[in-house]
């Protein structure tokens, strides 16, 4: 009787692995797909609004579902608030590596990102709007690759996940 | 002083933050490139040393690089000089309290016209500071309860044209005495009067006021007589024609208007041909002069219109 039990539990672990790890990479699509959604309201409030860095950045947070990107754009606002004479670029990329770590990007992956903040508040309007159609387009191609290994592998994951299951379940017999 | 810190560079901010102005006024900031940097206190000329103490001598002044004026701009623009190029073409930005930064470097021109300014080598950073009250001296010549009647504020350059303009709009907003408030629009085509910062005032301009900031006089009159219906419209610096025929539409809706004019006199007014015909046509029927005989803001004379002439009321 234990045996079965023990047999179902792994059957069960090794399937739910299987479909977890699938999950994570969604996850990931997804937060890219929100800071993607980020930057174009950040071009929305830059073009059509002509707010400041520091407005938009309040607004952009409001607007924002994903709590990561709501709590980055607010910290952002925070420190540009305070005028602590830190610079714009050194707040930035702290705030995006801890933003990037929260759903582990990669440092090709956050290159893009990180490197806006260098130019961010410094540049005239249309160049300002250029850099952000960039990397918005970054964001679009690193989305798309982790769309295709999605599909790619989310089934294999999870058949993966369930033949190993049963093949321990097999051994344990 | 504490809110323009903040907007300072760091070594500049490091060097001014134990100045203490207690009980002084601070009225100018003039930053260099290369040269000391020069403070206006109370009329008087003080320089900045490295050791963070002024003095009327130039001793171990304080040397601006331009690192100073390019950290202190993008802290001044809140990192968004693109959100201040329309200010930037004309060489001035509001910042948050109202305070007005000049900026002089080198221009660029494109279509015959300033498309930005880049390489800023100087800023003159004028510290605002709201003088509540100080329009009470002409403004029983203004009101005529239950409305105003329509004044035309005249004095030559720094004679305190904006600053009593400010303080009427405030005072017809915010009711006088007897006087009810009325709801003051105002034009604010170069941010002089309310200071707008983020569309805020930084300026009481009154709790009956509406504020078109940053607008061209000329269109910014019609939208407020169409979209605000106004009981009084004030606008700063009048003087072209398209000014002229703004007016003429605010007063055949039967707006009132108080509008501020650069002029030293009566026969200075008739050399400026547009204003003249207004003037002429008796559509303002009252006429401040101001000057600074007295001080900054001294009330020359009101001139009334007394049939179809026009009469010194006082002097």
């Amino acid at each position: 009787m234990l045996k079965i039990i023990g047999m179902l539990i792994v059957i069960v672990t090794s399937t739910g692995v299987g479909f977890y790890i699938p999950r994570l990479h969604k996850n990931k699509i997804e937060f890219l797909m929100d800071i993607r959604q980020s930057f174009c309201l950040l071009k929305n409030e830059i073009n059509y609004a002509v707010n400041t860095i520091v407005v938009s950045f309040f607004n952009i947070q409001e607007k924002a579902s994903n709590q990561y990107v709501k709590q980055f754009f607010y910290d952002m606002y925070e420190h540009l608030q305070n005028k602590d004479g830190i610079s714009l670029k050194n707040i930035w990329e702290k705030g995006v590596n801890d933003l990037l770590y929260k759903e582990k990007i990669n440092e090709s992956e956050a290159r893009h990102i990180k490197t806006f903040g260098n130019s961010l508040g410094y540049l005239d309007k249309e160049q300002q709007l250029r850099n952000i159609d960039f990397l918005v387009e970054g964001l679009d191609e690193i989305i798309l690759k982790h769309k295709e290994n999605h599909e790619k592998h989310s089934k294999l994951y999870s058949r993966m996940g369930i033949l190993v299951g049963l093949m321990v379940a097999i051994v344990m017999l | 002083m504490n809110q323009v810190m903040n907007f300072f560079s760091n070594s500049l901010r490091e060097r001014m933050q134990n100045l203490n102005l207690e009980g002084k006024m601070l009225q100018e900031i003039r930053l260099r490139v290369y040269k000391p940097v020069i403070i206006y206190i109370d009329n008087e000329e003080y320089f900045l040393s490295i050791h963070g103490e002024i003095s009327k001598d130039s001793i171990s002044p304080m040397i601006i690089l331009p690192k100073d004026i390019a950290d202190t701009l993008v802290l001044m623009s809140e990192y968004s000089l693109y959100s201040y190029e329309e200010e930037l073409k004309n060489g001035y930005i509001t910042i948050k309290g109202g305070h007005r930064v000049g900026i002089v470097g080198k221009a660029v021109i494109e279509d015959n016209k300033i498309k930005t300014l880049k390489n800023i080598s100087g800023l003159n950073i004028r510290i605002s500071h709201q003088m509540t009250g100080c329009a009470d001296k002409i403004l029983h010549y203004i009101l005529n309860s239950p409305s105003i009647y329509n004044t035309l504020i005249v004095s030559p350059p720094k004679c305190g044209k904006t600053t009593i303009l400010r303080d009427v709009a405030r005072q017809i907003s915010d009711g006088y005495l007897e006087f009810k408030g009325l709801n003051v629009s105002i034009v604010d085509e170069r941010s002089e009067i309310a200071a707008c910062f983020n569309g805020t005032p930084q300026n009481d301009v009154g709790i009956r006021t509406d504020v078109l900031d940053g607008c061209p006089k000329v269109w910014g009159m019609r939208i407020l007589l169409r979209a605000m219906s106004p009981d009084v419209v004030v606008v700063d610096e009048i003087g072209g024609e398209e000014d002229v025929g703004a007016i003429r539409d605010i007063l055949n809706a039967g707006i009132k208007i108080i509008c501020s004019l650069h002029a030293a006199d009566l026969e200075d007014i008739k050399n400026k041909k547009y204003v003249a015909d207004l003037i002429n046509e008796k559509a303002f029927e009252k006429i401040v002069f101001l000057s600074n005989k007295k001080g900054i803001g001294t009330l020359d004379s009101v001139w009334n219109v007394v049939g179809r002439r026009w009469e010194v009321r006082d002097s």
